[in-house]
Order: C-alpha cells, then structure tokens, then sequence
C-alpha cells in the first residue's frame, strides 16, 4: 500500500542536500522549473541530467528507491511520449510501420517533454524526500511573507500545508489497515464488475473519512487547549538561517546557470 | 486445520530505507483444536505474526501451511475460504465498521463469503447473546457504540462466519473488568463446546497461563520459547529479561520464598498448591 507512492515521505539523513535551507531549496526547484523549459538543444538536456542526478548521488537516497516511487508517474510519461510520436510530423520520417509514420521532430519533441517531466518529478520527490513537511512549510512561509503585504493569510496557509503534510503517512498507514480489517471479514475489490468494486470501496472509504474527521478534531482541540491563536504574537521555534553549505550552494548554481545558459542554442 | 510455520522470515517495506524485519526464522506448530496464546513486549511481532495466519501477510521467505493451503504461493480462491476459516478479530474495531445499522455490519463478512443471509438472519440474536449485546442494538448505527460495544460488534460478525480458528489480537483491551472476564469465557466455551482452535494475543499474562495450553512468547521477531503454563511459571527471570510480566500468583510465591521463608514444593502454582504451602508453613511455624 505505502510502498509505491513515497512523494512526501521523508527519508532521515546527515547529507549536504538535507542540509541545505529549504528556502534555498525551494528556490532553486522553482530556477529549475525555468532551466527545463528553457532548454533547446541536446547538451543543454544532458546538463539537466547532470544537475538532477548530481543531486540525487549527494543525497545518498538509493536511486533504486526514488525510482520505485516514481511507479504511478511511469504511465504519464510513457504516454506522453508516445502522444507526441505519433501526432508530430516536423522533419524526415524515421520509421513507419502500420501505416503511421514516425517523424524526427516527433522523436525529439515526445523525448524533451517526457524528460522534462520526469526531470522535475525527480527533483519534486527528492526536495520531499530530503526535507521535513515542517521545513518545507517554513520555508514557504517565509517565502511568501511579502503576501502578507497584501493580506493574503500565508501563516494559515502554510500551517494547512504542514498539517496535510504531516498527516500523509498516518493516512496511509491508516489505508491499511482498515483495508486488512475488510479483506480478513471477506472484502474482495480486485475481482467482479466495475460496478461491484467501486462498492466495494465503500467499506474503506467510510471508516477512513471517520477516522479522519475525528483525527482533525481531536487535533484542533489539542492545539486550542496549547493556547494555539492564529499567528499573533508568535515567535518561531525554528530560525533559518543560510550556512556555508548553502553559499556554496549558490556559488554551484550560479557557475552551473552560466554553463546551461552558454550550451543553449 | 493444523497452522504449521517452517522458518518464516517478514520484512516490511523491503528494499526501501525503511525496511524492517518482523518476523525472523520463525518455526512453529499450531494443532487444530488447541489453546495457545501469544505473548511478548510491545514491537516483538505478534500482530505481524497473526496476520500471516490469515493470509493478510505472505511470508517473504520462509514455508507457512495452513491446513491444506501453503504460503506463499495459495491461489486467489484458496486465500479466500482461509479468510472464512481463520477469523481474526484485530486490536481498534473502528477500523472496520462503516455500515449503517449494526445489523448489516454483522451480515457483511457472511454476504462476502457466500452464506445464506436468510438463514444467518435467524442466528442473530443468539450471536448477539453469546458477546454480551443487547438486541435493541441491531437497528443503532454501529458509531453511536461505546468502544467495547464496537468490539462485541466486531466479534458478533467475526462469529457469524463460521471460523474454525479464532485469531484475536489483544481482545479484551478496553473492556472493563468484568467485561474482560466474559469474554475470556466465552473462548473458553468456544474452544471447549465446538473444539475451535484461539490463537491470543495478550499483554495478559495471568490470562495467557489461565486459559491457554501453550505460551508463544515472543521477543524480538523471534520465538523466544513455546512452553505450557506450568513450564512457564519456572521462567520468571528470562520472562523478565525480556520485558514482560509474570502472573500475580507467580510473584506471589517468589514473595513467600523470599520474604517468609516459606518451603515451595509444589509443581503448579494456584489457589489451592498456594494455599496448602501456607497451611503447611503455618503450622510448622505453630509447632517449633
Ligand atoms: N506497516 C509497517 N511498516 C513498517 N514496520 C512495521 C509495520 N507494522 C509494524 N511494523 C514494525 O514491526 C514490528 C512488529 O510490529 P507488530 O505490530 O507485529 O508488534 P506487536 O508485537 O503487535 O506490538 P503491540 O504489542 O504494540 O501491538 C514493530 O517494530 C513495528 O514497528
Ligand atoms: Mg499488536
């Protein structure tokens, strides 16, 4: 059940990625985003690679794993890969069978969307992987602190998104055993109808969505007898702050934007 | 249906950081019809290793038979009428309710498992008899339950499908005291009046060695020793070794031997071996 979907599963370390300011880290997934579409050429593709997997080997997180994860995501990207095969007929066919011809830009546009793709899951999954759901939604706190300007409620917002966060894995674990309890009282939705196996998430569902709400208010009571008040008047447990690992960091980057910018075309 | 485990190995979440062995080399024999309960501190294994008893869990390597069905390796079918032959009853009834009416949680594990649903009508009031439930509960929603009510509920439908070996993790937890007591009898009564085999899971000692034929204890993910109550009653040190408890008469006899001086030469420890030693010691007391 938990086994095949790790995004959001934070995996303990002492590496130089889980040392790195959250802020930084978020940062530079949002210049990544960019770096993908701005890439044109295959060398500046490869240096994405580079980038991603250079990131990857200094997490120490076993590649075997993240790919393991990465098992529901496999479907989008094949698929996208072969949509663009098929409908894009820029430059000289390459192959044909059946009938449908293959066509060079075909081959190059499905294989750069696939790699953008699934370069960004990748890094999506490691930023998870190496960092708590509580640094995460620090940093996005103080990210989006200028909003506040702007009375857009940042401190309720990030404090959501630690919540849901934090709640991931209990409801996964949650799943399953509920869906232990059910097949051991005969529960059966691999087999039948459709119609029949839909039902037969019902038994799952309801106890699920009880144990839910009566997590969340059993939480909300707990923070309101702690004196929880909304934002006002809080101080912050945690302080981010950049450490020479993180100018390091920046340097790297900085050297490594020069480089992709210069390998574009 | 004998339960025959050949050096069983379970890991969770294999091959990921997360991996976790809970069951290591595990070798043991359960004979249909027989009492055993399993016992050990909280993280040895013993909910992993009842899972498996079931089917819940295959073991990762390792031989499990389970009367004429062997693990891993059962087909879909044969998985499912061993699902309606082990019932096993797990420690937070919440997880499984969801019906409306208590009544139709009841008939659930019967309508999954093919039974006549006419006939199992007609046995459910002595089924909610046999757990202690009034019959005015069949038409409540099974969430307006107090916790121990849930878990008769739960037991209630676990009975109605006919399970010839009983698995129940830490059954009692939660009920009151006499509640407890009830219930322990009515395995009692099961295992004695339709020869069920129980498999209990207890953090209970006193429970374990006064209803059970044989003791698994288990300690680390792995069997630590499988003994009769009255073996087990010489083990006090390796018992607290591990971590667990020993029964009330137990200390109770250590106390006398080393406090009063009193002479212990009796095999079993009860009412009664307690009581005659201390006759014996008073009047020998009465008489120097
Ligand atoms: N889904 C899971 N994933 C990973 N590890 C698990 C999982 N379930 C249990 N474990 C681990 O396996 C070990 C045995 O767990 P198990 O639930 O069998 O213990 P137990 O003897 O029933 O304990 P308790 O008396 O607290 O119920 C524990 O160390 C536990 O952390
Ligand atoms: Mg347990």
């Amino acid at each position: 059940m938990n086994q095949s979907l790790i995004i959001g599963q934070y995996v303990p370390g002492e590496s130089v990625v889980h040392k790195i300011d959250p802020r930084l880290k978020l940062i530079i997934i949002f210049i990544f985003v960019i770096a993908v579409f701005m890439a044109n050429n295959i060398w500046s593709y490869v240096s994405l690679y580079f980038f991603v997997f250079a990131s990857v080997a200094l997490s120490r997180i076993p590649v075997a794993y993240i790919f393991k994860g990465l098992k529901p995501v496999w479907w989008i990207i094949i698929i996208t890969f072969m949509f663009h095969l098929f409908i894009n007929s820029g430059g000289n066919v390459i192959v044909s069978f059946l009938g449908i011809n293959v066509y060079e830009q075909g081959v190059f546009q499905g294989a750069s969307i696939a790699t953008r793709f699934f370069l960004l899951i990748i890094l999506a999954t490691l930023l998870t992987l190496s960092t708590t759901p509580i640094a995460v939604t620090d940093a996005v706190e103080a990210l989006l602190k200028p909003l506040k300007k702007v009375r857009f409620p940042v401190h309720e917002i990030a404090l959501m998104m630690s919540i849901s966060l934090r709640f991931i894995p209990t409801f996964m674990q949650e799943m399953d055993k509920i869906s232990k309890a059910q097949a051991a009282r005969g529960l059966d939705y691999t087999k039948g109808k459709l119609k029949d196996r839909f039902k037969a998430l019902l038994p799952l569902l309801i106890p699920l969505l009880i144990s839910s709400f009566k997590r969340a208010e059993d939480l909300a009571l707990a923070m309101e007898a702690r004196g929880y008040q909304g934002e006002e008047g809080r101080t912050k447990l945690r302080q981010l702050s950049f450490s020479k690992i993180d100018y390091i960091v920046i340097i790297s980057l900085i050297v490594f934007l020069v480089s992709f910018y210069m390998i574009r075309v | 249906m004998d339960i025959i485990f050949e050096n069983v190995n379970y890991t969770y979440q294999p091959n990921t950081p997360f991996s976790h062995q809970a069951l290591k080399d595990i070798s043991l024999e359960i004979k249909s019809g027989s009492f055993v309960a399993v016992v050990g501190h909280t993280g040895s294994g013993k909910s992993t290793l009842l899972q498996h008893l079931n089917a819940l869990l295959q073991p990762t390597s390792g031989r499990l038979v389970l009367g004429n069905v062997e693990l891993p390796g059962a087909h879909h079918e044969q998985i499912k009428s061993i699902r309606q032959r082990v019932g096993l009853l797990f420690q937070y009834p919440e997880h499984q309710l969801f019906e409306e009416t208590v009544k139709k949680e009841l008939l659930f594990g019967p309508k999954n498992f093919g039974f006549d649903l006419k006939q199992v009508e007609t046995e459910l009031n002595d089924s909610l008899q046999e757990v202690g439930l009034e019959e005015s509960v069949l038409d409540r929603s099974p969430f307006e339950l107090s916790g121990g009510q849930m878990k008769r509920v739960a037991l209630a439908s676990m009975l109605l499908a006919k399970p010839q070996v009983l698995v129940l993790d830490e059954p009692t937890a939660g009920l009151d005291p006499l509640g407890q007591k009830k219930m322990m009898q009515l395995f009692k009564s099961l295992h004695e009046n339709k020869q069920h085999t129980v498999v209990l899971v207890t953090h209970n000692m006193d429970d374990a060695m006064r209803y059970a034929e044989k003791v698994i204890v288990l300690n680390q993910g792995t069997v630590e020793c499988v003994k009769s109550p009255s073996e087990l009653i010489h083990e006090r040190d390796r018992l607290k070794a591990i971590g667990l408890d020993v029964p009330e008469p137990v200390e109770f006899v250590e106390y006398m031997k080393a406090r009063l001086g009193v002479l212990w030469e009796e095999e079993d420890i009860n009412e009664q071996t307690i009581s005659r030693t201390l006759v014996k010691h008073l009047k020998g007391g009465a008489t120097s």
